[in-house]
């Protein structure tokens, strides 16, 4: 039998189990979740992982667009050893300005007790970051683009958010962000033997382009001196391998280049210009490809200007070539002997020509901004006959570098292209090609080029040309359309060519707008194209 | 007789557990720190290598090599050899 007493400590211990089994409960089964969220909190990390946005190479394995890795530094006061003042010294002391960059900030933080933390935008290197042993601090790693070529190539590269390269293939090069959702102790450590949850960074494709750095670097000296000896708005010069249509240098300059988006503007694919007589030989080839001429062409009717309703076909220089065959046609660019060879081809023949020359569209180059040429809908008989020695008609320096290619390529349009291979971790994707379209019969390509090679060494560009190398190519000087006509005051002065004639190793266009100490293509843009042309002929 | 044994079981398996309990939780520990320590390295040798690129680079760079060659005043070569009677021509 039990006492009183016993009965009593009985009762109490079984209050007591009864209200731990409550408590219990409670914490257990009703505040369960919430609990469970909050150790989930304090003991679980969510990291996200940065993927390395991938390089950029040329075609002869130069790195042009790498990563540099940043650090801002962040301040927790709570953590902090030392007094703020002398922590801001310490800092400014390691990252040069930092004091002065951040004055206004600073003092804020300062004065206001319950500020606990901040986040300075000054951007620190690795080195710094180490030096920088300071308890209290924190760092937000992020990675910049690191440009080791300075300016070369910028307007094919771009940066991370405006143009080129970096824009049109950013969705390769950026990479997947990774994450991890891991277990830390009490030192924010992460415990790498727990079970962890997350998937990798993808890492950024590197992109490896057909930019050769040599020829590039020339390119670009080239395009810049040129604008400058003829005293000129602005120049551009890309040169592309004839059978693949791999971009091997692009380059623009404007002399009065002042704002940030003109250095990346890629005036070779956004601006349309009316190319003037270094459109003759398309037409040309058309018309050998139509048989509608042939090498024994005369034209009879040279020996007079021509006219056409209201209007008078007359030469360039005002001279007339009576009974011109086609090499002489070429040789003095004679745009009435043109007129009467685009009768022979006619309208149809020509728009289709032109379509299929990829004229009436973008080339599909991978660069943003590309601008699709107009075409238009009526083509009265004097338009026609302007079309001839192209002026009327309106292309982008790559549409028509493309369409001259052709006569390079034996007949087969390629498409210009920079990207060459991407590189996954050693997995190579190359560049898939679009189709090639047959546009001309090679026997056509051949007999422009017997007549291009005729041009070059008997014209008026013959003394630039270097003895040893065999050269087609065309001159040319297109008025610059402005509403409602053409004006005197400014040109648009070109030569376009490929090199050798037989099995060439580039094309290459060159174009000076304005140029004030000449106007003309053949004593402008020719000397430039020659010199390119011997230096790049030894490279390639 | 019996109690005795049974307490002596029961003492020797509680201080079993707790020896392997201890070399357990060591191990976890060494273990947690040997694979931070790769991590870190990990880490520091990826920057590292992040650095040498990036020097690589500025150091193949035209722009790196064109400042030298203006600096250091080099002399461009030229002798030329003249194969037919193997010598140099100055």
């Amino acid at each position: 039998m039990l006492t009183e007493r016993s009965k009593i400590l009985l009762l109490s211990l079984l209050l007591t189990f009864g209200l731990i089994t409550a408590k219990l409960f409670y914490w257990q089964i009703v505040k369960s979740p919430e609990l469970k969220e909050k150790a989930l909190n304090q003991t679980y990390k969510l990291e996200t992982i940065p993927p390395k946005r991938g390089y950029i190479y040329t075609s002869d394995n130069f790195p042009v667009a790498l990563n540099l890795t940043y650090y801002q530094i962040s301040i927790y006061k709570p953590n902090l050893k030392d007094n703020l003042e002398n922590v801001i010294k310490n800092i400014d002391s390691i990252v040069p300005n930092f004091q002065k960059d951040n004055q206004n900030t600073i003092t804020n933080f300062i004065s206001n007790t319950n500020q606990k933390w901040i986040t300075f935008p000054t951007n620190i290197t690795q080195e710094q970051r180490d030096k920088l042993d300071i308890n209290g601090l924190d760092y937000t790693k992020y990675d910049k683009r690191y440009y080791p070529e300075e300016g070369l190539a910028q307007s094919i590269i771009g940066t991370n958010s405006y143009g080129g390269l970096e824009s049109y293939y950013n969705k390769q090069l950026k990479g997947k962000t990774g994450f991890t959702w891991s277990s830390k102790d009490a030192t924010g450590k992460t415990i790498l033997t727990k079970k962890t949850w997350g998937s990798e960074a993808i890492e950024g494709r590197d992109l490896h382009t057909t930019i050769n750095r040599s020829v590039q670097f020339l390119v670009e000296n080239a395009i810049k001196d040129g604008v400058q000896k003829y005293s000129a708005d602005s120049g551009s010069i890309t040169i592309m391998e004839p059978k693949t249509g791999a971009l091997l240098a692009m380059a623009n300059f404007t002399a009065t280049s002042s704002s940030k988006a003109s250095a990346f503007k890629n005036s070779t694919i956004s601006d349309l210009f009316e190319p003037g007589s270094i459109f003759k030989p398309i037409i040309m080839t058309m018309a050998f490809d139509k048989k509608a001429i042939d090498l024994n062409y005369i034209c009879t009717k040279c020996g007079s200007p021509r006219p056409i309703g209201k209007y008078t076909i007359t030469n360039w220089d005002s001279e007339l070539h009576p009974n011109s065959t086609v090499q002489d046609i070429i040789k003095n660019s004679d745009n009435i002997g043109m007129s009467y060879i685009m009768d022979r081809l006619g309208l149809n023949s020509f728009l289709d020509y032109y379509h299929k020359l990829g004229l009436t569209q973008k080339t599909g180059i991978d660069l943003q901004g590309e601008a699709k040429p107009p075409i238009k809908n009526e083509w009265p008989d004097i338009d026609l006959a302007t079309a001839s020695f192209g002026q009327g008609v309106a292309v982008t320096q790559i549409n028509m570098l493309q369409a001259f290619n052709v006569i390079a390529n034996d007949g087969v349009l390629t498409h210009p292209h920079i990207l060459d291979y991407f590189d996954e971790n050693g997995k190579l994707i190359k560049y898939k090609p679009k189709t090639e379209t047959k546009v001309f019969e090679p026997a056509a390509t051949t007999m422009m080029k017997s007549v291009l090679k005729y041009a070059v060494e008997n014209g008026v560009t013959a003394r630039f040309k270097p003895a040893d190398l065999e050269v087609c190519a065309k001159s040319g000087t297109a008025q610059v359309a402005v509403q409602g006509g053409y004006t005197d005051s400014s040109t648009i002065a070109s030569y376009i060519g490929f090199a050798p004639c037989q099995n060439p190793k580039f094309t290459m266009i060159v174009t000076i707008n304005n140029p004030r100490t000449s106007p003309w293509g053949s004593s402008t843009a020719a000397p430039i194209w020659y010199d390119l042309a011997d230096s790049i002929n030894h490279l390639l | 007789m019996s109690n005795r044994i049974l307490l002596t079981i029961l003492v020797l398996s509680l201080l079993i557990q707790i020896s392997f309990s201890f070399y357990y939780s060591s191990e976890i520990i060494n273990q947690n720190n040997l694979l931070d320590t790769t991590k870190t390295q990990l880490d520091i040798l990826d920057k590292q290598k992040q650095e040498l690129e990036n020097q690589l680079a500025r150091l193949t760079s035209i722009k790196y090599l064109q400042t030298q060659v203006s600096q250091k005043n080099f002399i461009p070569i030229k002798n030329q050899i003249n194969l037919n009677e193997k010598q140099i021509v100055n």
